[in-house]
């Protein structure tokens, strides 16, 4: 179940919300939560539920045995099988079969596999249960007793399929003693509000401009490409941050307290900047459990560099089991290297206005290699945005009216991604008049988000193909 | 708790009592009960499905969950069209935008003998879509049309082509040239007919409906639905009784021109809900000799001329599907029977362009049985094989009709 979805909005969620407030008792309440969470698991995937609880039960005991045991050998062994058991389960789903695949291609070999849909989610919870199993390791918190407590950690709904990833030690005291007040209830919804409306009226408008032209990229230009790959640029935040947000906006309906997950990427001053206020919970995910224990960045050059490249090549793999996800961490270790050996300096002493196109223009070829997963296809497309090619600009949007028209929403794309306005939000936020101004701005944008979900429903029989 | 804080609590209130309003467009349903069928979407609704754990396990009963909210919602058919007319508008916006710079190369009058004789410039038109890669204007015309699709695009296996060599009878294939088919930039560009014909070997005899510019295609087709005209279906009855009985064969001849006065959204605009793109509904009258029809074998009228003796009496909806409506609907099999015992019975494979002329082809014979491969496999659980049910039903002629999108399956794009 998506969040975006009419079912989700009209059915589960008042639903959850009733009856969660009805019960009293905390431990009630967590059974609910539990249960509600499994079911919208359950919903887009029925059968793997079974491998949701396995990945549970697995980590509850590894988690109890590192926790109880006294010798360092047996944590040490318990750590391993438990990082070995969750990464098998996440390797053989979702990177098995782009395994097979290049064995074949590369030794000749016919080897086949079952196809398997990958299990929604499962990036998202084995981090998140990776993370729980080594910080109980490096004794950062204490191991989960109650099996319920763990189930909910992994399992809680608003960040289950898609993050943010959630540390077990960011939300451990609110699992059982969180305290859900109107006001926060209010914020929540608020917060859930937004988040649609980005996802619903930015995003899948944005999307409608990526998909069309990148679809069909042997007639557009390299203008028109270059605007797709900034309708994509800001398909990709509006999505997954306006999903991203959709969460923390559920959590506080329930209590829960969820990180930040973006903060205005799109003006960081450098590419170290933009990963910093991009996905992060991932970024501080590899920083903390790759990239600082291979040694960080008090090390030699060439230890660096090496440090670099593995946890930015495992990140791309991590968004991806195809080689352009390789390619796009491979990319971003190369930019990071350049910025951590020859530019870094450079680049504090040049002003913000220089330095923030510059880097949106590496993340925007960034987001191109990141879609686009035929590599054929992604150096024919890298090819033409930086040559001149194709029809004109404007033959091609009178061509193309439908799905260029929706160049439109880049107008509010923009006014979102401006930190300036969030200041005089806070203010608006503070005076009782602008506070009524920002719910009425939240129902509007509500309906209007139901509307255009609605909307995409329409579907006339198709006739007219005959 | 202070005076502000008292009322923001309230506003707080007010906005969760709105946006519990909005849910109510959903739980009103018991007290308005589910609707059956969308006249805007032309289909049957989703009704709220019962919850069954099998279903659940396959899927099947999210995927009818989610239908059901989208379809039994307030105002769902209201909010889908509001929304499709700003998206529509936009559209409009957007190509507006790009027209008003755009060069338009005219057809020069000749003024001298000499540059007479000199090769016309063609005429180019701007192919302005205005529903996302399916519907586009051509120029200024008033036309919508569909994008030209090269025919190698198509696999040919609507109709299995083991199934089509193994008929014996004469077999017969009517190609309806259409803008699917047609660059009206360079009406040679794809030479749709003899690509076809590649891909229908070994038939009894090939015929097309053509023309070579878009001044002709207008008299042929529709300005607002992709289906053929009274004039284009008419000509295509012509030629496909000549096709299949020679050039002696008596054809029917129109007793008049019928135009009623309704405004008619075709195919292309009501699919996309482009209110704005309207036309007149015209047809043919003609004295076709009694007959009866039976539709997936039963006993029934197919289409309803008697719904249209004049426009008054002819329905007013918005909406309305007339060609379905006039010619009659898409079935798995409409059987025609003419009581000629002395003609042939025929079997026909067709969608609904064939729907136009199937009185008209029928009246030449005496029994003549219409398969449409889209509904056929639904209601007779088997796919169509021509040569055994044509010696079931003791025919002895196979017509195909189609154009490309009716004949083949278009590939993806990627």
């Amino acid at each position: 179940m998506l969040f975006s979805s009419l079912v989700f909005i009209f059915a589960f969620l008042p639903a959850l919300c009733a009856a969660y407030y009805c019960i009293p008792n905390r431990t009630y309440r967590n059974v609910l939560l539990c249960v509600s969470s499994l079911f919208f698991y359950a919903w887009g995937e029925p059968r793997y539920i079974v491998l949701m609880l396995a990945s549970i039960t697995v980590n509850y005991f590894f988690g109890r045995g590192i926790g109880e045991s006294s010798s360092e050998a047996a944590r040490k062994i318990q750590l391993v099988l438990a990082v070995v058991c969750n990464l098998a389960a996440l390797g053989f789903f979702k990177y098995s079969g782009f395994f097979v695949r290049n064995v074949n291609v590369l030794c000749g070999t016919a080897f086949s596999l079952p196809s398997l849909p990958l299990p929604i989610g499962i990036s998202f919870y084995t981090f998140q249960a990776l993370s729980y199993i080594i910080d109980v390791y490096r004794k950062k918190t204490a191991s989960q007793k109650n099996f319920l407590n763990l189930t909910l950690y992994i399992s809680l709904f608003p960040q289950l399929i898609a993050g943010p990833i959630v540390r077990y030690t960011d939300i451990e005291t609110e699992i059982t003693g969180r305290c859900e007040t109107f006001d926060s209830f209010i914020n929540g919804l608020e917060q859930f509000i937004l988040g649609l409306a980005e996802k619903v009226i930015i995003a899948n408008n944005m999307a409608v401009i990526a998909d069309g032209v990148f679809d069909g990229y042997k007639d557009a230009g390299a203008s028109v490409l270059w605007i797709a790959a900034l309708a994509y640029t800001f398909q990709i935040f509006f999505d997954f941050a306006g999903y991203s947000r959709m969460a923390i906006g559920l959590g506080k309906m329930f209590g829960f307290h969820f990180p930040q997950n973006f903060n205005y990427p799109y003006v960081a001053r450098s590419v170290t900047d933009f990963w910093r206020r991009w996905h992060m919970t991932l970024s501080s995910w590899f920083k903390d459990y790759v990239y600082i224990p291979l040694g960080g960045s008090r090390c030699s050059r060439i230890k660096l560099a090496r440090n670099i490249m593995i946890t930015w090549l495992l990140t791309g793999f991590w968004h991806g089991a195809e080689w352009n996800f390789v390619l796009w961490g491979f990319y971003y270790a190369v930019l990071l290297l350049a910025e951590k050996l020859i530019t870094g300096k450079l680049l504090l002493k040049v002003p913000a206005i220089l330095a923030a196109p510059v880097t949106l223009f590496f993340v925007v070829v960034g987001w191109v290699i990141f879609r686009t997963t035929n590599m054929t296809d992604l150096f024919a497309i890298l090819h033409r945005m930086f040559t001149p090619s194709g029809i004109p600009v404007r033959q091609y949007i009178a061509e193309h009216a439908a799905v260029m028209s929706r160049m439109f929403f880049f107008i509010p794309a923009v006014l979102a991604l401006i930190p300036a306005l969030k200041p005089a939000y806070h203010k608006l936020h503070a005076h009782t008049a602008g506070f009524a101004v920002e719910l009425v701005c939240c129902v509007c944008l509500f309906a209007a988000s139901l509307c255009m979900l609605v909307a995409s429903t329409y579907n006339p029989f198709i006739y007219f193909r005959f | 708790m202070n005076l502000r804080s008292k009322t923001r609590q309230i506003l707080s209130l007010l906005f969760t009592l709105f946006v519990c309003l909005f849910l109510l467009f959903f739980y009103s349903l018991p007290l308005r009960g589910q609707k059956d069928i969308s006249e805007e979407e032309q289909r049957t609704l989703q009704h709220v499905p019962s919850f069954s754990a099998s279903a659940f396990l396959s899927g099947t009963y999210q995927k009818q969950a989610e239908d059901s909210v989208a379809d039994q919602l307030l105002f769902s058919a209201q909010i889908k069209f509001g929304v499709k007319q700003i998206q529509n508008a936009l559209t409009d916006a957007a190509a507006k935008a790009a027209a008003a710079q755009k060069t338009h190369t005219a057809p020069i009058p000749a003024e001298s003998a000499a540059e007479a004789e000199a090769p016309a410039v063609q005429p180019h038109y701007t192919y302005t879509e205005v529903a996302a890669g399916k519907v586009y204007k051509l120029d200024d015309s008033g036309y919508l049309v569909q994008k030209p699709i090269p025919p190698d695009q198509f696999d040919y296996t609507i109709y299995d082509p083991a199934m089509l060599r193994r008929v014996t009878f004469p077999k017969y294939l009517y190609f309806i040239n259409s803008s699917v088919s047609v660059d009206f930039n360079d009406m040679k560009k794809y030479n749709a007919f003899e690509y076809v014909k590649t891909m229908f070997p070994g038939m009894t005899g090939y015929s097309e409906l053509t023309f070579s510019s878009f001044e002709e295609y207008k008299k042929y087709f529709y300005q607002t639905d992709h289906h053929w005209n009274y004039n284009g279906s008419y000509t295509g009855y012509t030629q496909i009784m000549r096709m299949m009985e020679g050039d002696s064969v008596m054809l029917l001849k129109p007793l008049g021109i019928r135009i009623y006065d309704v405004t008619y959204n075709g195919s292309l605009s009501r699919d996309n809900l482009l209110k704005y793109a309207t036309e007149q509904f015209t047809v043919f009258t003609f004295a076709v000799p009694t007959y009866e029809t039976l539709i997936n074998d039963k006993p029934a009228v197919y289409g309803r001329k008697d719904r249209y003796v004049s426009s008054t009496d002819c329905p007013h909806n918005t909406y309305t599907n007339h060609y379905g409506l006039y010619y009659g609907d898409d079935y798995g099999k409409v059987v025609y029977k003419f009581n000629n015992p002395n003609a042939e019975n025929i079997l026909i494979l067709a969608t609904s362009f064939s729907n136009a002329i199937n009185d008209l082809v029928a009246s030449h014979y005496n029994e003549t049985h219409v398969l449409d491969y889209r509904h056929y496999p639904q209601i007779y659980g088997e796919h169509i094989d021509a040569q055994s049910y044509m010696e079931k039903n003791h025919l002895t002629k196979l017509l195909i009709i189609g154009d490309l999108p009716s004949l083949g399956f278009e590939r993806k794009k990627k």
